[in-house]
């Protein structure tokens, strides 16, 4: 037996459950109180309850038909365990970090670290990363594909022009 | 005519063909890279797409698309772990041929049956994209309703190992699509008050969540590991080194037969080049005179599995352009691509934009000449793009996707997306389910509700209209039978499988 598909399944289901049963009325429903919509056979409710009621439905199958030749339990290695959740607080940290510092100081930072965290020793690999990397892409964005990038508290005047 | 040369006239201008360049390096280099996928350079790509016109932008992507495909085979042969999942029958002869010293014979014929996959593939989307989008012309919306059940169910079904992952994913793509203002009376859904939330998720945030951030945190898992020792290209025997004519005889045949399977496969929803490179190979294996030579060394097997996985390339533009359906994750994404751009394929396109279309159709076969020429001239740099940790690569890729989901709208609420979706992505795959399907049915839900309440509206609440019908009670048929045949496959434990 496939634990593993049993278990998320199951909690697929419950949580497509929760979702037609509490998600979805929470849509307005006053459109029907309109003469000129009438016409109208299905509501904006329609769709996510067939949505929802599909996830609950192929939810259940995953939990009674688990598939073939997985194992029992989501197997990651022992030492790769810590880099993923690594890398996500790494992401997260650096978003917020972007709309402080702007997107050239704060990458410059996130790679500093990441590069760190993931064994690169380096320093004349890492310092290249760190300066050439955000600013390249700066002003690849800004200057070739005219995209703006968060400026933040320290924007570089220079690099706008 | 003189569009097809106005056409032409304008993918040879100088800027247009730097784009075309652009992305065939790029696509190839990103190609290359083991656990750097095409629909993550794709994606990675659209944003730059901006600020371009649909020529260009069509151009970086298809680009991207066809080198990248054959990028995989570089990798496969050299290190043994093939840059792509498609490449991964390329790497069972084509390794073996490189530790005899043979890796440029390889590289060379994989580039020989590329090209042939690639211009096959182009000529029968030329050929077949105008008929069915004629005929699909006689739809009206409960036809297309019908048609996009179908779609949705093919590709829900088909992709991946398992029938319920599939549609548990396609359905879970329908629910996250319903975010936003309801398509008919504008009523806004799920939306908590936030107006970045008024028009559903950003697309773009999301595909570079699902495809490349998350690729990111499955690669971290595996410790950014890269593969077997790094063959040389060229080995003590310069003769080694060259495609005889007795190697393009005994490929010739494999090629054309690979090439067509390609297409085949292409062409329906949800299966994918990796599972036509593996029945290339395998019939190419089955019909050849000594099997056993196959996987230690035979340079038919690398000749097959290229052809058929570049054969997919414009046989999955097919529906895309002609029905406005996506078949993978990388047409998705090309789909989304178009529509940044004011252009929606369909059957109309043929009609109001012919430019477009042409621009597809030549830009493929320039995407595929300029591919052999960069594989000839610059197989060595491309080699040394091998070399690059991926533990430095990935840090650079992520700060690439934070800048492109913020580019959109200048919003780090789509950041936020972003981040949020490369969570999904990675828990998906943790647990087996594919993503592309999500991708897909995201994609296809808004048109698809729409068709189905406007079907519903005009026949007055009466759900008979989807069964008589013609086309559209065939739509019906074709997707019970579908259903049937994938549950049969499925209850017998067999069947195809899909590597992106």
């Amino acid at each position: 037996m496939q634990r593993i598909d049993c278990v998320f399944g199951i909690a697929v289901a419950i949580l497509a459950l929760a979702f037609v049963s509490f998600g979805v009325p929470t849509i307005s429903d006053e459109w029907r109180q309109s003469g000129t919509t009438r016409y109208f056979t299905m509501g904006p409710r329609f769709y996510p309850y067939v949505a929802g009621w599909l996830c609950v439905v192929f939810g259940a199958l995953m939990a009674v038909r688990p598939q073939a030749g997985l194992p029992d339990m989501i197997d990651i290695r022992s030492d790769a365990r810590w880099r993923v959740p690594a890398l996500m607080a790494i992401a997260f940290g650096y978003v917020v970090l972007m709309q402080v510092l702007g997107f050239v100081l704060a990458s410059a930072a996130m790679l500093a670290v990441a590069l760190a965290t993931f064994g690169v020793r380096r320093w004349y690999v890492i310092l290249p990363v760190v300066v050439v990397a955000p600013l390249a892409i700066k002003l690849l964005f800004l200057r070739v594909f005219a995209l703006v990038l968060p400026g933040g508290m320290f924007e570089l005047p220079w690099v706008l022009g | 005519m003189d569009l097809v040369l106005t056409v032409a006239q304008d993918i040879l201008s100088p800027l247009n063909l730097l784009v075309l360049f652009a992305g065939v390096v790029g696509g190839m280099v990103v190609g290359a890279i083991p656990g750097l996928t095409v629909t993550m350079a794709i994606a990675l790509s659209i944003p730059f797409t901006l600020s371009m016109g649909p020529t260009p932008s069509l151009l970086m992507l298809l680009g991207i698309y066809c080198a990248g495909t054959y990028g995989g085979s570089i990798s496969a042969i050299l290190l043994n772990a093939p840059g792509t999942p498609a490449c991964a029958a390329t790497a069972a002869d084509g390794y073996e041929l490189a530790k005899q010293g043979k890796a440029y014979k390889a590289l060379r014929m994989a580039i020989i049956a590329s090209i042939y996959g690639g211009l096959f593939s182009t000529a029968v989307l030329i050929v077949l994209a105008p008929q069915i989008a004629e005929f699909a012309l006689r739809f009206g919306p409960p036809e297309l309703a019908m048609l996009l059940v179908f779609s949705l169910t093919v590709v829900g079904s088909l992709s991946g190992d398992s029938i319920p992952k599939g549609l548990f994913a396609a359905a879970l793509g329908m629910a996250l699509a319903t975010v936003g203002s309801d398509p008919m009376l504008a009523v806004p859904r799920f939306t908590f008050g936030q107006f970045e939330l008024f028009d559903g998720f950003a697309y773009i945030p999301l595909l570079i969540g699902l495809f490349a951030l998350a690729e990111m945190f499955g690669q971290a898992e595996s410790g950014f590991r890269t593969g077997g020792a790094l063959m040389p290209l060229k080995g003590a025997d310069p003769e080694g080194s060259r495609v005889t004519r007795d190697d393009l005889r005994r490929c010739a045949i494999p090629i054309f037969r690979s090439g067509f399977l390609g297409v085949f496969v292409g062409i329906l929803p949800g299966l994918g080049s990796s599972i036509a490179t593996f029945l290339g190979y395998a019939e190419t294996k089955r019909v050849a005179k000594d099997p056993s030579r196959f996987g230690k060394g035979a340079i038919e097997g690398v000749a097959a599995s290229e052809s058929a996985n570049n054969a997919v390339t414009g046989a999955t533009l097919i529906p895309l352009l002609a029905l406005s359906i996506p078949g993978d994750g990388v047409t998705a994404i090309i789909l989304g691509a178009f529509l940044i751009q004011g252009v929606t394929p369909g059957p109309l396109i043929f009609l109001q934009n012919p430019d477009i279309v042409y621009t597809v159709y030549l830009g493929l076969i320039a995407a595929n000449i300029l591919m052999g020429i960069v594989a000839v001239v610059a197989m060595r740099p491309m080699v040394t793009v091998l070399k690059v940790p991926k533990r430095v690569l990935y840090p650079i890729i992520l700060m690439v996707c934070v800048a492109g989901s913020y580019a959109i709208r200048n919003n780090v609420f789509d950041v936020y997306v972003m981040l949020g979706a490369g969570l999904l992505g990675y828990v998906l795959r943790l647990f087996n389910i594919p993503v592309a399907p999500l991708l897909v049915a995201f994609i296809l839900t808004r048109p698809f509700e729409e068709a189905l309440r406007q079907a519903l509206v005009s026949s007055e609440g009466d759900l008979t209209v989807f069964v008589t019908r013609p086309i559209a009670a065939f739509f019906v048929v074709l997707t019970v039978l579908a259903i049937l045949f994938t549950a049969r496959r499925n209850l017998r434990g067999g069947g195809l499988r899909t590597g992106d």
